[in-house]
């Protein structure tokens, strides 16, 4: 009888995995944008310590060939970033937080897309940071990172 | 995780099929060089099952899949019998009544050293006083004695 529990209670972690409650998944996936709409941002809710996730920044258009954005103070204690994509060309100290600077291509498109490798700095049932663009409204961003 | 619990399973699969071409001696009884073939190919399969994630949750999503597989392969054995004594074949007679079968020995790769070996631990000196040595498909050598001859 424990046996075939435990074999329900595998079989059902195994799917909640494969959904992404764990992250990496349908479950997982999560969306959030500022209230002007100058950045959209596609991350996980749910999220692993140790354990690499991306976060996709979309920008509002006419960046020009930079495009600005930054992290807040909270955002570097919850997370570390590894990778940003484009590279960065330079960083730059806000108030509130890091800025970042990526180059674009000769022709940027209608909405800027910036990828980031992030490690959460721990496990934690609530993480949160913000992202946001000099002048504009921040996204605020929060996950359950599992151990 | 989906792509961490399809690479495990590839894994365990693939593990399995080629410690079953590798032959049923490998699993049961390990040499040296056997010993160091599994542990550089465990630590290889966890560098390909998890890569830079070393958070605790895939690991216990590995162990749990792998679990999982076994105890779905043990009920696939109950079901289908046939197809697991296909995959996993049948035990091997080595020796009959005291006379080894050669070939059998060969296509094993079990030595009469082996035999005798498993034959001493019940007490058995001799080939002529085994009825049956039996490669099992575990990898071990079961030894049945002859029945002991009643005084007259």
């Amino acid at each position: 009888m424990a046996s075939r529990i435990a074999w329900r209670v595998m079989v059902a972690v195994l799917l909640l995995a494969a959904g992404g409650a764990f992250g990496d998944g349908p479950l997982a996936e999560a969306e959030a944008r500022a209230a002007d709409g100058s950045i959209r941002v596609a991350y996980d809710r749910f999220q692993r310590s140790d354990a690499g996730s991306t976060l996709d920044l979309r920008l509002a258009g006419g960046q020009g060939s930079e495009a600005r954005f930054c992290l807040d103070h909270a955002f570097g204690l919850a997370w570390q970033v590894t990778l940003i994509e484009p590279a960065a060309v330079r960083e730059e100290l806000d108030a509130g937080g890091t800025c970042h600077v990526v180059a674009l291509t000769a022709a940027p498109p209608a909405a800027p897309l910036i990828r980031l490798r992030v490690h959460p700095r721990h496990a934690a049932l609530r993480i949160e940071g913000a992202v946001y663009v000099p002048g504009g409204d921040p996204v605020r961003i929060q996950a359950l990172v599992w151990p | 995780m989906t792509d961490i619990i399809f690479r495990t399973a590839i894994a365990w699969l693939g593990l399995t099929i080629l410690l079953r071409l590798s032959g049923r001696r490998t699993l049961g009884e390990m040499s040296a060089v056997d010993l160091v073939v599994l542990l550089i190919t465990g630590d290889m399969i966890q560098q390909s099952l998890l890569g830079d994630d070393a958070s605790l949750t895939s690991g216990f999503v590995v162990i749990i899949t792998l679990l999982t597989l076994t105890m779905a392969y043990a009920k696939a054995k109950a079901v289908w019998p046939g197809a697991a004594r296909h995959f996993e074949g049948v035990p091997t007679v080595l020796i009959r009544n005291g006379q080894p079968d050669e070939r059998q020995m060969a296509n094993s790769r079990v030595a009469m050293d082996e035999i005798l070996e498993a034959a001493r631990l019940q007490g058995i000196t001799e080939p002529e006083e085994i009825r049956f040595a039996l490669l099992e498909v575990s990898g071990q050598i079961s030894i049945i004695p002859r029945a002991p001859t009643g005084r007259a």
